[in-house]
């Protein structure tokens, strides 16, 4: 595969961190991980594994202790518009409207005129499906409500690469499967961002729905233990026979 | 000379290691049954609030006169440790109080289902969530109890004055000889046993209690490190308060009532307003065989009270109380404009919470008035120099419940937020102005209620210092230089006056402006639970 093709690439990524005692407890060691352009990559592991350290080294949030993070050919320093990052709980500000959360994420461009950030706040207010609730403030939502919220704001900046950490784990089941079903709608239509998301999941199945591509995560410190492609046909069906063969083989590689 | 410091320094320790522990332990059961006990808590916080900001200075001749009367021998000594009490108790009750109220549900159901005795639930269950909330309240109680050591070590009754032994009397009486040497080895050897205290006692304690914190929006107090595993923590304890939260879904009922959950600290006003009368009755009570001892009759008492005040004549006093709570409102702002940015800068590097904060301690905990009097030759000049000495006394004496309390409201930035300044880029302002201001608002106005209630009290102490104001009086009037006149000529009625004059103020501010700013900012913040 040409260089090309791979949007961000973690080169020998280690983390962890110095305990009281003043030893290093590493938390991953020596990872390398490709994300390629128009890919949905999805991270599974066991809990504790390390999953949202990798998350937030790739979102520039964390420094690694050794190893670089290459996102579009040059070393990644900091955070940057180009990648957006959606927590497991939906971080709105309680005393912002939906309308004024979404433009949080826009308030520091320099490179866009006021009329161009509000036309951007609207436009993803309609894509998340929440026109008429502009001016409502967070605790009016439901829950879902307030994640299609977060996710607007992820999605305000235009980014290349949009970073999931478990986005759906606090949802009721029928919440989760309609907002993944949005996602995965909105991934396949090639005009709106991100070129490509790398989700974090303790939920297999829902990687599974998703990913075209799974890294398999264990141990203390974690590495990779398998990557497994998932080349199931969209929209995939929970019940067939494939789906299931693969959420078997990725559990069997966690537990 | 040096025995004798180090012996009153160690006597003054006794006093305020007495003062601390019953008031750790009162702040305990009051804070531990009022948070976790509805009916206690309707009683209990009212009554607390309104002790909290009347100026307990005011009151402690009268306390003094009781306790001295009752206890013959050991009378002026626990007069002064309740004095001592008094300005260590209020900021710790509150505190475990606000700790008993985050413990989740769940366990007070685990306890009661599990039917644990008594002890256990407090040893197993409340002591242990309250704790990092006391040790944190501790530097507070502690730089206060260090502050009014001198004050709660001269104990004046009329004309008699007496003086138990301790660092505050110690070094008031080499003022008076001139004694330089004395003062400094004096203020030294304080300085020196509270750095220590805080070294070996204050930070092990603090870093000790930081594994009985579970409510991670506190910063790691390792910093390099724990960021990460923080963070992890604080993911997942945040879903458990969010879940446990039907409400926050149900956004139609906020907007009907609103006020319900508004509040933590304030209840229904019929019940605050019964209490005041209650209070007010217990007062009179308490009062009454004072006055009634030391003139004979009750109704004459009352009377001489009362044209105590016609004496003194009403409109000198509205104007004495208009200067002094100008003072009290210019010494909240500077705190504020002080408080802000340092709790700012330590809240976003953790890791100066282990240099900056034990050097603040250090310095707060020092007695300014007794340290007052050296610099306070810089603030004689005219006028305006005055206020800004009398100001900036009053400032010392409260400074750190508004820092503290702001530093606090900061550290409720949970680390997903942080990160979202990140993400965004926000400039310094806008982080400060759409995240971290709004999150600290109840915080830093409950700094300031009870910062208004320790302005009140200093303002006593700061605005005529020394016998006859000789060591520094402002030269405009003032309740606090009145109260301090009156008590000189032992004019007992026109001190009972003039106290009952602050009380009634103290009260109606905090209830007219206080309690409305408090709801409001939540209100307006829509800040619903999670405080």
């Amino acid at each position: 595969m040409s260089n090309s093709e791979i949007l961000m690439e973690l080169r020998n990524v280690t983390h962890g961190y110095s305990l009281r005692s003043g030893s290093t407890l590493k938390v991953i060691e020596n990872l390398n991980i490709q994300v390629r352009y128009g890919e949905f990559l999805g991270i599974v592991g066991p809990s504790g594994c390390g999953k949202s350290t990798i998350l937030r080294i790739m979102a520039g949030l964390v420094k690694p202790l050794s190893g670089v993070v290459i996102f579009r050919g040059e070393v990644l320093n900091g955070t940057t518009p180009r990648i957006s990052l959606m927590h497991q709980v939906p971080t709105l500000l309680p005393w912002l409207t939906v309308r004024e959360n979404i433009y949080l994420a826009l308030m520091s461009r320099k490179d866009l005129t006021e009329r161009a950030k509000q036309l951007k706040v609207s436009e993803l207010l309609e894509l998340v499906e929440l026109s008429g609730y502009e001016s409502a403030y967070p605790y009016e939502l439901s829950g879902g409500m307030r994640q299609r919220v977060a996710l607007a704001r992820a999605l305000v900046t235009d980014p290349d690469l949009l970073l999931l950490d478990e986005p759906f784990s606090n949802l009721d089941p029928l919440t989760s499967l309609s907002l993944i079903r949005e996602l995965e709608g909105m991934w396949f239509d090639t005009t709106l961002p991100p070129i490509s998301i790398v989700m974090v999941s303790h939920n297999i199945e829902e990687v599974v729905m998703l990913a075209d591509r799974v890294v398999v995560l264990g141990g203390r410190p974690a590495k990779i233990l398998a990557e497994v492609p998932i080349e199931l046909s969209r929209p995939r069906n929970k019940k067939s026979e494939e789906f299931y063969r693969l959420v078997d083989e990725l559990f069997s590689l966690i537990s | 000379m040096l025995w004798e410091i180090l012996a009153a320094v160690a006597l003054s320790w006794t006093r305020i290691v007495t003062a601390l522990a019953i008031s750790v332990f009162a702040a305990i059961i009051v804070g531990i049954y009022s948070g976790i006990y509805r009916r206690v808590d309707r009683i209990a916080i009212p009554i607390l609030d309104v002790l909290q900001s009347v100026p307990i200075l005011g009151f402690f001749p009268l306390a003094v006169y009781v306790l001295a009367s009752a206890v013959p021998v050991l009378g002026y000594e626990l007069a002064s440790i309740f004095l001592l009490y008094t300005c260590t108790f209020w900021n710790l009750a509150f505190a475990v109080y606000e700790g008993a109220r985050s413990i989740p549900h769940s366990m007070i159901e685990v306890a009661e289902l599990s039917k644990l005795s008594l002890r256990d639930r407090f040893g197993k269950i409340y002591v242990p969530a309250v704790f990092p909330k006391i040790v944190d309240q501790l530097p507070a109680s502690l730089a206060n109890a260090f502050y009014f050591l001198a004050a709660s070590e001269v104990i004046a009754l009329g004309e008699a004055e007496v003086r138990v032994a301790g660092i505050g009397t110690l070094i008031l009486r080499y003022l008076e000889k001139g004694n330089y040497a004395g003062i400094a080895i004096g203020l030294l050897a304080t300085a020196l046993s509270i750095i220590a205290a805080y070294l070996f006692i204050l930070m092990p304690l603090i870093s000790y209690s930081d594994r009985y914190r579970f409510d991670i929006a506190q910063p790691p107090a390792v910093q390099k490190t724990p960021m990460i595993m923080g963070l992890y923590s604080r993911i997942k304890s945040i879903q458990a308060p969010l879940r446990m939260e039907p409400r926050r879904v149900a956004g139609f009922t906020h907007r009907v009532f609103p006020i319900q959950f508004v509040n933590i600290r304030y209840v229904g006003s019929d019940i605050k307003r019964l209490i005041f009368i209650v209070f007010i009755v217990v007062l009179l009570i308490f009062a009454g065989p004072g006055i009634y001892a030391n003139i004979g009759d009750m109704w004459a008492a009352v009377s001489s009270v009362a044209s105590a005040g016609l004496r003194l004549g009403l409109f000198s006093i509205g104007e004495a109380l208009a200067y002094s709570f100008s003072r009290v409102l210019v010494c909240l702002a500077l705190m504020l404009a002080i408080s802000l940015p340092i709790a700012y800068v330590v809240s976003e590097k953790p890791g100066l919470r282990n240099t900056i904060l034990p050097v603040l301690q250090i310095i707060a905990s020092l007695p300014s008035p007794l340290i007052f009097p050296i610099i306070s030759g810089f603030f004689v000049g005219g006028t305006f120099s005055r206020e800004l000495g009398a100001v900036l006394l009053m400032s010392l004496g409260s400074v750190w419940y508004v820092f503290y309390s702001t530093l606090s409201g900061f550290n409720k930035v949970h680390g997903e937020y942080r990160e979202l300044a990140r993400l965004y880029r926000l400039s310094g302002i806008n982080k400060f102005r759409y995240i971290y201001l709004p999150f600290a608002t109840p915080s830093i106005v409950t700094g300031l209620i009870t910062a208004t209630g320790g302005a009140w009290n200093t303002v006593i102490v700061a605005e005529r210092l020394g016998e006859g104001g000789r060591i520094f009086e402002v030269q405009t009037p003032g309740l606090g230089k009145l109260m301090s006149t009156l008590a000189e000529i032992a004019d007992t009625s026109g001190l009972v006056f003039t106290v009952m004059v602050m009380t009634a103020f103290v009260i109606l501010v905090n209830r007219l402006l206080w309690r409305n700013l408090y709801d409001y900012s939540i209100r307006a913040l829509r800040i619903h639970e999670q405080l």
